[in-house]
């Protein structure tokens, strides 16, 4: 299994963790965006006391864990790495190299007003627009994975407050003070309550496909 | 001389003429001083019966002068007090009241009746109106007013700043007369235009003539259009800024009465542009952006189409439509503008947006043509045209006949053997700032990202008050690595200044509290007070050379170049001295014979621009009998090169001898 941690410094910290929850999956794109461009970049980050850290884990399964005090997530991480001279490059489908240019103009086709055009061609300009250049021809077929691709996002938080809430309406077990959150829009997404808190490297394991599994127990 | 800064708003007449011409004739003599002429506040609806004996001369500097040519006291008098009423009015409407006081308390203090004599000369009444500093600001503000040149009093304020980036910030802007002409003076032509270099204030005047033609009329249909989106979006986020702060009453109704977009537009949303606009109001099919597509093909085919419509069946789409940036246009936009506009077009241009445009076609007709750049320091400014048209390299990329350098703003003073100074005029926001030590410009031989920090942090340690948006970062060079660059840049600036960036690269528009940090695509019709242009050498293509000038023109403070190469910087390090310390381009004029050659290879290269880059390349290949296959290869490879897109010579020499490493 390899490891790559990365401090977050506290101006990057609202790119990773939101003031506002995930509701939608162009913000797990512009997520693992940010994340790849983190990691690429591997900037320096003077002496700060924050807990705050990115950690690629790449084992049988690949996933991106972003993790801050009382909370931690996950998503896939869909690239392949590979490292030459100390330095990483992540490719996808063995051919698109996702270096710096390739995720600039990503964000910028996903982050345009004429992508929430309700036409289609509203939609192609904003590609189109990112992509008449000669150098970018990727751009569409990059995209067009990323938005199909299964991002498989869940969330540990202890969360005292919401489960404060909760225990004055008389339903605590509604919001458990440590729980999972699986899938982020609102019809998927559920809670699965524990116990007992979890550590980074617990969440870890739990994900990792090649350590033993857990069990929900009642 | 011919006094730009002199604006007479005076019907002349047997009473006044006299007077006119003498103000007129010192002004011709004295062109650094801003001289207007009027006789009832300009942009209000105020007239006055005793006004056709009147002069009232407004100068920076100088007590408002109401000049009384027929001695009779008693309606002379009447004529102040209704005049000042007015003024109070117009200065409580734009909150100046607060900051200025009432008019009894400036009253005495800035505004004098004269009663002249034909012995009293000009000279003479400036001499003895001079204002002193404590009141020289509210006198400028009192102008402003009067002429409509309405500023911002709550940043503006009455107080003498006290840093530089602050006096810079908060100088009172006051119309000069070219400006004032355009707002005011009545054209008789369908089609108004004025044209500059930029920074002049065309955008500006703009707005506030789109201001006057929404208030004025009951009905207006208005399309305000650029061609660039990032320009566009900025200019409708500022409109109901500007009409509040006009104290426009009228709601601001989009989409029905007023659009501010882009000319092209995306097919489904009408109203995201004016083509795409016209093309839902006529009727026809909308063309997206492609390879094959451009404005030439667009517009002609609209235009062709509207023209098809028969007489009966024809409505205007629009009664005005502004025009921001017309060089960016081909001339069939303009006919179909004008087609399709019941009213008046008015059009700002940018005779120099590129410095290597065909002068004949710029010249074309213009109404007004301001010289004179408010934005950029005029040592900056002449630093960015030199570089731009090589001034200080042995083999000129451009020059100009006298008649164009003086369009430009330029004294022409020839010194003998070839060798030629140029010289601009002071402005008045730059005047008494003591700028003397203060370099407009700092070219560094490093783009290490820990030297731009280092800049930074000495703009933070220098300017005080200074914002991370005062910043932008401009990267010159168009290649992939730059945003690995951009990114390391993105990083530091965070961890190291603590101050948040906006990659406008991403985000196309400007945001508060953020270095803003683009490559040169996202940069048009903004300004910044320090701008840092980073590239990894001064290239010599055409092309590169524009995009340089017009980046480093975009400060208002300071400009840095920072050049990783540093082949051919000696030559600029040493001009720009000369600039900064004599205030002046010192260069030598091109022979006959250079002339000549330097005419040929633009003509060669704008001849080419009608078609698209990639048709251009393609047309090459079909020449060279290049197999399809291999075409995007080579493409790829030629955009990695320095080779002038549309030089057609060195691209086939690159392609004749490459073409076997890529087959």
């Amino acid at each position: 299994m390899k490891v790559f941690v990365y401090k977050i410094d506290s101006y990057s910290k609202d790119l990773f963790f939101p003031k506002e929850r995930i509701k939608s999956k162009i913000q797990i794109i512009n997520i693992l965006l940010e994340a790849s461009r983190y990691i690429l970049s591997n900037p320096h980050i003077g002496e700060n006391n924050s807990n705050d850290e990115i950690k690629l884990v790449i084992d049988k399964m690949s996933r991106l864990f972003f993790s801050s005090k009382n909370k931690y997530y996950s998503i896939v991480f869909p690239f392949n790495l590979y490292e030459e001279g100390g330095r990483i490059y992540f490719h996808y489908l063995n051919n698109i190299n996702v270096d710096a240019y390739l995720i600039s103009k990503t964000k910028s086709a996903i982050n345009c007003d004429s992508f929430n055009d309700d036409c289609v061609l509203g939609f192609a300009d904003s590609i189109f627009e990112s992509s008449n250049s000669l150098e970018s021809e990727e751009l569409w077929s990059f995209l067009k994975e990323l938005m199909l691709f299964e991002d498989g996002y869940i969330r540990y938080d202890k969360d005292l407050e919401g489960f404060n809430v909760a225990k004055e309406k008389g339903i605590p077990d509604r919001h458990p003070l440590t729980h999972y959150d699986l899938y982020y829009t609102n019809k998927a997404a559920f809670k699965i309550g524990l116990e007992v808190d979890n550590s980074i490297d617990d969440f870890i394991d739990l994900l990792n496909i090649k350590t033993d599994c857990k069990y929900i127990k009642n | 001389m011919d006094n730009s800064l002199f604006y007479s708003h005076i019907e002349e007449n047997d009473v006044n003429k006299d007077w006119i011409r003498k103000i007129k004739n010192y002004a011709e003599q004295n062109t650094e001083q801003q001289v207007y002429l009027i006789s009832a506040p300009l942009g209000e609806k105020y007239s006055y019966s005793y006004e056709e004996n009147v002069i009232v001369i407004l100068s920076p500097g100088y007590r408002i002068l109401f000049l009384d040519l027929i001695d009779n006291a008693p309606l002379f008098n009447e004529y102040c007090e209704d005049f000042i009423e007015d003024l109070s009015y117009i200065s409580d409407k734009y909150s100046y009241k607060e900051y200025i006081g009432r008019p009894r308390e400036w009253k005495s203090e800035i505004i004098n009746r004269i009663t002249p004599n034909n012995n009293l000369t000009i000279e003479q009444i400036f001499r003895e109106n001079n204002l002193d500093d404590d009141n020289q600001r509210v006198g400028e503000l009192l102008i402003s007013l009067i002429v409509g040149s309405i500023n911002d009093i709550t940043k503006v304020g009455v107080k003498e700043p006290e840093t530089l980036l602050d006096k810079v910030k908060q100088n009172i802007i006051l119309f000069d007369g070219d400006q004032t002409r355009f707002i005011y003076q009545k054209f008789t032509n369908k089609t108004v235009s004025i044209q500059g270099l930029s920074g002049t204030g065309k955008t500006e005047l703009l707005l506030h003539k789109l201001k006057e033609l929404y208030v004025l009329e009951e009905e207006p249909k208005i399309f305000f259009t650029c061609h660039n989106i990032a320009l566009a979006n900025t200019l409708r986020s500022r409109i109901p800024s500007f009409f509040n702060f006009m104290r426009v009453e009228k709601q601001i109704e989009w989409n029905s009465k007023l659009w501010v977009n882009r000319a092209w537009g995306s097919g489904k949303d009408s109203n995201s542009g004016l083509y795409s606009y016209i093309a839902s109001f006529y009727n026809f099919p909308f063309l997206g952006y492609d390879f094959s597509t451009n404005y030439n093909k667009i517009f002609t085919l609209a235009l062709e189409y509207i023209n098809g419509i028969d007489d009966e069946d024809f409505e205007f789409a629009f009664d005005y439509i502004l025009i921001d940036e017309r060089q960016d246009f081909p001339k069939v936009f303009f006919d179909l503008c004008d087609k399709i506009t019941r009213k008046k077009i008015y059009i700002a241009g940018d005779i120099f947006q590129d410095i290597f445009e065909n002068t004949l076609e710029t010249e074309l007709e213009v109404d007004v043509i301001l010289n004179r750049c408010y934005r950029t320091d005029p040592r900056t400014l002449m630093f960015a045209h030199s570089i731009g048209l090589g001034l200080f390299e042995k083999e000129k990329l451009n020059w100009f006949e006298d008649l164009y350098w003086k369009a430009i703003g330029y004294n022409v003073n020839r010194i003998g053997n070839n060798q030629v100074e140029l010289s601009r005029e002071p402005i008045r926001r730059f005047e008494g700032l003591m700028l003397e030590d203060f370099e407009s410009t700092v070219i560094e031989n490093s783009t290490k990202i820990i030297d731009v920090i280092k800049i930074l942090k000495s703009i933070k340690e220098r300017h005080k008050t200074v914002m991370p948006e005062d910043i932008a970062i401009i990267i010159l060079d168009r290649n992939k690595a730059i945003y690995e660059y951009i990114d390391s840049l993105c990083y530091s600036i965070r961890s190291q200044l603590e101050w948040n960036v906006n990659r406008a690269i991403e985000t196309k528009s400007k945001t508060k509290n953020a270095v803003y940090i683009t490559n040169t695509n996202n940069v048009k019709g903004l300004e910044f007070p320090f701008v840092i242009c980073i590239t990894a050498g001064i290239k010599n293509t055409y092309r590169y050379r524009n995009i340089l000038y017009t980046m480093l023109t975009r400060s208002f403070i300071q400009s840095y170049l920072l050049v990783q190469n540093e082949i051919g910087l000696s030559a600029l390090i040493s001009g720009l001295k000369v600039i900064n310390d004599e205030n002046l381009i010192r260069t030598s004029e091109p022979s006959e014979e250079e002339k000549i050659a330097i005419k040929s290879t633009l003509v060669r290269i704008q001849n080419k621009k009608n078609i698209s880059y990639k048709e251009f390349l393609n047309e090459i290949f079909n020449e060279l009998e290049i197999d399809n296959r291999f075409r995007s290869k080579l493409e790829k490879a030629i955009i990695q090169t320095d080779i002038e897109e549309f030089d057609k010579d060195k691209t086939v020499k690159f392609i004749v001898a490459n073409k076997e490493f890529y087959s």
